[in-house]
């Protein structure tokens, strides 16, 4: 009797041949080997394919990039509102009739100092921030512009392949957003990329999205080693 | 709707690029293929009947590269023909198939695409005879039968020509 093993493995044969085919697999070493022989030929083919190295974070970034012109459109509205209440609020400023004598208000508002310097930055925001203002070195990945803060929020300028990107850092949680895991750390996917450490959140915007979160991914390793130094 | 497609889409990418892989692509066509299936996959996500996702993407990604390569060569004819050769025991426990990865790869690209591509689905992939019938647009047969040819094609060329020889004689 002539059994197809390979169909006996898939399933494939009718009731009666799978029981003889069953039975001879009982009675005959030679039918065991064989169907032994198959399935370590299927386990040997599997292997081999499976162990072909797949370049899984370039995939992954590639079907970012194709959903990215939604999400883009659906930022630049978020953007474009906020720039148009941004310069109503400074027109409201500006044209807002004064009585002699009154000032327009300057507690609370940002300055700014151009420098490269890290020490330098983290002094010069330590006096205007009211919280404890955290350094932020990046240095191999992005060099630092600036830093601009007040009270309540300070912001490093970084450059990156010629586009500035901004990190801004405050106490307000962010909880607008996707939801992504990278590297075993949670970001937040908005019109900005944000995460959270040690009670203050960061927000990284400016440049293209792969810079944002070259930056992003890189402050949050760096606090992560901080807080591990702490 | 994004959010969705990507969630769902990432467990696919590898199992896409073994695929594109398996179709002939070198691995940096490989990605560029994913990456047209992808885009095609996005555009039509809204049409996608949820069944399938594995199957749905295939398809797409062997009709890209289809339509890539007709312009650049004929046609291949693909061998359909039910003739059966005549399998003498034993045949599959003469060899010892834990051989190099290198070696089985390499033999298992000269086989027949439709062929190779049905290996890779049923034996790497592990899909169903019903998904991979979806996947390469052919009856749930077609598969079956190309199964069996490729498998024993491709043992065959593993199968060292003393091998059998030798197995004979003794």
């Amino acid at each position: 009797m002539k059994i197809d093993w390979q169909e006996y493995e898939d399933g494939g044969l009718d009731p009666e041949m799978k029981r003889k085919a069953d039975e001879l697999l009982k009675s005959s070493p030679k039918a065991r080997q064989e169907l032994e022989g198959l399935r370590q030929f299927r386990k040997a083919l599997r292997k081999a394919a499976l162990a072909e190295p797949v370049p899984a974070r370039s995939l992954r970034d590639r079907l970012r990039q194709i959903t990215r012109p939604a999400r883009q459109s659906a930022g630049w509205r978020w953007a474009g509102a906020a720039v148009a209440a941004c310069a109503l609020a400074v027109a409201a400023v500006v044209f807002m009739p004064r009585t002699p004598g009154q000032i327009a208000p300057s507690a609370g508002s940002p300055v700014r100092l151009a420098t490269s310097s890290v020490p330098q930055a983290h002094q010069f925001a330590s006096r205007h921030a009211s919280f404890s203002v955290p350094t932020v070195q990046l240095a191999g990945t992005a060099s630092l512009d600036g830093v601009e803060c007040c009270q309540t929020f300070v912001c490093y300028d970084f450059m990156l392949d010629g586009e500035l990107y901004h990190v801004k850092i405050n106490e307000e949680p962010c909880t607008i957003g996707e939801v992504v895991e990278r590297d075993g750390m949670q970001f937040r996917d908005a019109a900005y990329i944000a995460f959270e450490s040690d009670g203050l959140t960061y927000r990284v915007s400016g440049g293209t999205e792969e810079g944002r979160w070259i930056i992003a991914e890189a402050v949050a390793q760096e606090r992560a080693s901080a807080s591990t130094r702490a | 709707m994004r959010r969705d497609f990507e969630r769902q889409v990432s467990k696919e990418l590898n199992v896409l690029y073994r695929v594109a892989r398996r179709m002939g692509c070198k691995p940096e066509e490989a990605e560029d293929c994913v990456q047209t299936c992808l885009l095609k996959a996005f555009q039509a996500w809204e049409r996608f009947d949820g069944r399938h996702l594995r199957s749905w993407l295939i398809t797409i990604l062997r009709n890209e590269r289809l339509m890539a390569i007709r312009s650049q060569k004929p046609e291949i004819s693909l061998e359909e023909s039910n003739v059966e050769e005549g399998i003498e025991e034993p045949f599959w426990d003469e060899v010892s198939w834990k051989m190099q990865a290198e070696r089985i790869l390499e033999e298992l690209e000269h086989l027949p695409e439709n062929f190779r591509m049905t290996l890779h689905l049923c034996d790497v992939e592990q899909m169903t005879y019903e998904e991979a019938a979806k996947a390469m647009d052919v009856p749930i047969g077609t598969v079956r039968s190309r199964l069996f040819r490729a498998r024993e094609m491709l043992r065959k060329r593993l199968t060292p020509v003393g091998t059998e020889l030798s197995r004979a004689t003794t």
